[in-house]
């Protein structure tokens, strides 16, 4: 049985290859280190905690049973595990039954919405996070709500805010950046 | 584009995020960051930013849903039968349903055992309607149909399968309910009752099926009122209900019911069509 303080000293490329090689004790280590920053941005996009642990279990669920897809050449690890994650909150956002649970639960007055708390917040009123957003100007901000917390295309964007394709990609782009230069 | 010009185009970042809509320009970049020293190092930053963006707002995960990330992994390493009904991803949604205190490993719910068992149990089902419906000359074709079904077995284990886990939380609460009139055709009816998220499930055996224009609607009486609780159609399975108001459960439903009414349901139940009671 390997010992987990030995192991978090390994390079993640290490780690990867041992969970290749289906070692629990590495994708234990990995799930320590990286579930928390996962389950924050998770938790932005679902908006209930039930389905945001979910989709981290799931991931991480992914990342071993698809180990061999990793490629430490193509990026990070964390990166890496950023992308299954969104995708995989991504496609309980759009399932039926997510959003027919939200429907049946918020129509009939017996019932909670899925999360109360939550349904009416901007995902960005969260501590820490709510000043950077506030600096992007708002037409960056709302672009980068709809691809980064809802998952809309660039093409779904234009169409969603009557704009052209192109003015899209290229405020993306800028948004992007500038969402970028408020952390480096 | 030179790479500085791709550097300060924001390209870099929506291929980090793959967001890049041309899979063209994703693969020029999967190029050129083999080839371009300063644009391999760009997207290596950009990603530890990303990271650092996301450490904004971490959220340290419950205990249970490493414990069952883990649990799902052992398990898959040791299955060795490739037609598992419990696989790992179908289990996902509903594990995290289970009880919130540490379970140790010890008394996880073995799903094919329980599975096996829920076979049994569906085979004895289906034989004892069978007995109670060898008068009844249509319900002999539904019995026909049952058999040519058993393919769909499977699925149906695998759904009693995580509702056997499901049931083990200790947390939920079961109510028993009667026939109110004795020559009632079903086997045996059960509310199950989670006080920690108000959620009401059912479990009725060998429903008949209604009339086209009918419909079952199960009934909560609070504070000897009967509130909703969802209309349903027979099911082998556990049927999720519509989940109670904190206010309604306080006040703990004095009992459960069943009625017959138009298809869709009513603000009101029909009293005379009720057929099964139980008291919480």
């Amino acid at each position: 049985m390997m010992q987990s303080d030995n192991l978090s000293k390994r390079s993640e490329q290490e780690l990867m290859e041992l969970v290749q090689q289906q070692q629990p004790d590495a994708l234990a280590v990995l799930y320590d280190r990286y579930a928390p920053a996962l389950l924050g941005v998770v938790a932005r996009m679902v908006k209930s905690d039930e389905v945001a642990e979910d989709v981290l279990q799931e991931t991480f669920l992914k990342a071993w049973n698809n180990a061999t897809s990793y490629d430490a050449a193509k990026g990070k690890l964390y990166t890496w595990l950023y992308n299954i994650a969104r995708n995989t909150a991504l496609d309980k956002i759009k399932s039926k039954q997510y959003r027919q649970t939200a429907q049946i639960l918020a129509s009939e007055n017996i019932v909670h919405t899925i999360d109360a708390q939550h349904a009416e917040q901007l995902p960005t009123d969260t501590i820490g996070l709510t000043d950077v957003l506030q600096q992007l100007q708002p037409q960056h901000r709302q672009l980068i709500d709809l691809m980064y917390f809802e998952g809309y295309t660039q093409a779904e964007i234009a169409d969603e805010l009557n704009m052209p394709l192109g003015t899209v990609k290229t405020k993306l782009r800028q948004a992007v950046q500038h969402l970028r230069r408020l952390f480096a | 584009m030179t790479p500085q010009e791709y550097i300060s185009s924001g390209l870099l970042e929506l291929y980090v995020l793959q967001q890049l809509d041309d899979p063209a320009e994703q693969r020029n970049i999967d190029q050129l960051r083999l080839t371009e020293p300063l644009i391999a190092a760009e997207i290596e930053q950009i990603e530890r930013d990303l990271y650092r963006y996301a450490q904004q707002f971490e959220q340290q995960p419950p205990a249970h849903v490493k414990q069952q990330l883990m649990q799902q992994i052992a398990a898959s390493i040791t299955t060795t039968t490739t037609n598992d009904p419990s696989s790992a991803t179908h289990n996902n949604a509903h594990t995290t349903k289970q009880a919130q205190h540490n379970t140790p490993v010890r008394s996880l719910p073995n799903y094919r055992a329980v599975a096996a068992a829920c076979a049994v149990l569906f085979l004895a089902s289906s034989m004892v309607a069978a007995y109670f419906y060898a008068e009844n000359g249509k319900a002999q074709q539904q019995l026909n149909a049952l058999r040519q079904r058993s393919d769909t077995l499977t699925t149906q284990m695998a759904l009693m399968g995580e509702d056997m886990g499901m049931l083990r939380d200790p947390n939920f609460r079961k109510i028993v309910m009667s026939k109110v009139k004795p020559d009632a055709k079903f086997m045996s009816a059960i509310v199950y009752f989670n006080p920690s998220n108000n959620q009401l499930y059912l479990m009725i055996d060998n429903l008949p099926k209604p009339p086209a224009d009918k419909q079952y609607q199960l009934w909560a009486l609070v504070g000897g009122k009967p509130v909703d609780a969802g209309v349903f159609d027979p099911a082998t399975h556990l049927i999720q209900m519509k989940r109670m108001t904190a206010q309604a459960s306080t006040l703990q439903p004095e009992a459960f019911a069943v009625t017959l009414e138009p298809r869709g349901g009513k603000p009101e139940p029909t009293m005379e069509t009720l057929i099964i009671l139980g008291k919480n």
